[in-house]
């Protein structure tokens, strides 16, 4: 890959990538740089010639999902009882309640077909047909899938309501 | 699509420029590396990159926030340090080509010295640098020069810096002797009035003083790391002596200052100098003992402190 193509790639998956992840650490601006940025490094020490990725993007995207769900989960682990509740070191105001790292971390712990299903409506904004289209599967499906997702994660997050209700 | 989850345009344009930059050290570092190794080494290496990796791994979580400042930090000392090797350069040849001059009777053996001293002050400068680069890739950040810092990665970078200081001073202080002497011997025929004498001997006393303070905080530094007294004592030490430096460096400015307008004022007198001259060099001294008066305050308030 020469550089010229690199700056190309950047340039045309920077956008994307970092809405992508903006959307899942709430608009948290620092985590969110941080980590695309993280995430093109690792692309520059992985990708060569023999291993650019078919989808530079999705490459991206699945790098720095892992690389927030690794940040948060150890975040967690360094919480003590007592102390700051938030993953992110500063509690997201922003209303919506999924914007919140910490749903965000409940989502990846429900298992991946639920997760999976659950980040694509709320936090890409596909609806049920492009759900449907992309998983190869019926809309009836995947509305008993997103209700079955929503059911799990209300169980691990007693106290918040995903948006959208069950008749999303 | 909501301003939240659109990246900054400066940070596009920063990691732009970062991605492009370590692309082409990458490069480098490859091309500058080709050479034949054996396959088992190749191979002994690999498995302990990987057991690295998974180490690297493990940590990543914790370094990812710093990981963009660092790199950052590191590039900026970087572009320090080649400015600083091409300064070196610059003022290696310009001292050969004096070299050759004063050989020749074409420059001062002055001049020559003067060159001379530029090229070790740039040698040293380079040193510090490089200095600064080893702590910015072990700390990822931005050095701390207080003699309160902790050491970084087992190493006393304070001291190490200071001692640079150090030596740099003592650089322009053998270059200052050799002046006055010069001067000193120009003075007995005339040739130099007696201010300029004047003058060197206050930066040769102010250049002291500085080398008598690095020296200060140098060994405080070393009872620090050696346990004897706490950070605490050492900010306290530590401001106090830099509070008495600017004291004496006042104080000396002060009496020369002093000398410099009694001259003036007898040449006044005789009308060698306008009054507006005199007024200057009043106001400098004027500004001069305030600084006195600040530094003696400060020293009181720390040596209450103390």
């Amino acid at each position: 890959m020469t550089e010229q193509q690199l700056l190309q790639t950047y340039r045309e998956t920077v956008h994307p990538l970092y809405g992508y992840l903006a959307k899942r650490t709430g608009g948290n601006r620092a985590l969110t740089e941080d980590i695309v940025q993280e995430a093109y490094l690792r692309a520059l020490e992985s990708w060569n010639p023999r291993t650019v990725p078919e989808s530079p993007l999705a490459w991206l995207k699945r790098v720095a999902r892992n690389l927030l769900i690794d940040y948060l989960r150890q975040k967690r682990r360094e919480q003590s009882p007592a102390g700051d509740p938030d993953p992110a070191g500063g509690r997201q105001t922003a209303g919506d309640p999924f914007e919140s790292l910490e749903i965000f971390l409940a989502v990846t712990s429900l298992g991946r077909k639920k997760a999976r299903i659950l980040e694509a409506f709320y936090y890409d904004g596909l609806s049920v047909r492009e759900i449907a289209a992309e998983m190869a599967i019926s809309e009836r499906a995947v509305e008993g899938s997103l209700r079955r997702a929503r059911q799990a994660l209300k169980s691990l997050l007693p106290h918040s309501e995903p948006k959208g209700g069950e008749d999303a | 699509m909501r301003k939240t989850y659109e990246p900054d345009s400066q940070f596009v344009e920063r990691l732009e420029w970062q991605l492009a930059s370590e692309y082409r050290r990458t490069k480098r570092m490859k091309s500058a590396g080709k050479i034949a190794v054996p396959r088992r080494i190749v191979t002994i290496t690999f498995l302990i990159g990987a057991l690295l990796t998974g180490v690297a791994a493990i940590k990543a979580a914790e370094t990812i926030k710093d990981s963009w400042r660092k790199k950052i930090e590191v590039a900026r000392v970087e572009t320090d340090v080649k400015l600083k090797t091409a300064h070196l350069e610059a003022t290696r040849e310009m001292s050969a080509r004096a070299e050759r001059l004063v050989s020749i009777g074409m420059i001062q053996p002055e001049e020559y010295q003067v060159m001379k001293l530029g090229t070790e002050k740039a040698t040293w400068d380079l040193k510090r640098s490089l200095l600064v680069l080893d702590e910015v890739k072990i700390s990822g950040l931005v050095p701390r020069n207080e003699l309160s810092a902790p050491l970084v990665g087992g190493r006393d970078f304070v001291s190490d810096r200071l001692k640079i200081e150090k030596k740099v001073i003592e650089l322009d202080l053998e270059l200052l002797e050799s002046h006055l002497g010069r001067f000193q011997q120009l003075l007995k025929t005339a040739m130099v009035p007696g201010d300029q004498v004047d003058r060197i001997q206050a930066e040769i006393a102010a250049r002291k003083g500085t080398i008598d303070m690095i020296q200060e905080r140098l060994d405080l530094r070393k009872r620090l790391v050696a346990g004897e007294i706490t950070a605490q004592e050492v900010e306290i030490k530590d401001r106090l002596a830099g509070a008495e430096d600017r004291y004496r460096q006042a104080q000396t400015r002060v009496e020369t200052l002093k000398e410099q307008l009694i001259r003036l004022q007898a040449l006044e007198a005789i009308g060698m100098v306008s009054a507006t001259e005199v007024k200057q060099l009043q106001y400098a001294l004027d500004a001069a003992q305030a600084e006195l008066q600040l530094a003696a305050l400060e020293k009181d308030v720390l040596e209450k402190l103390r």
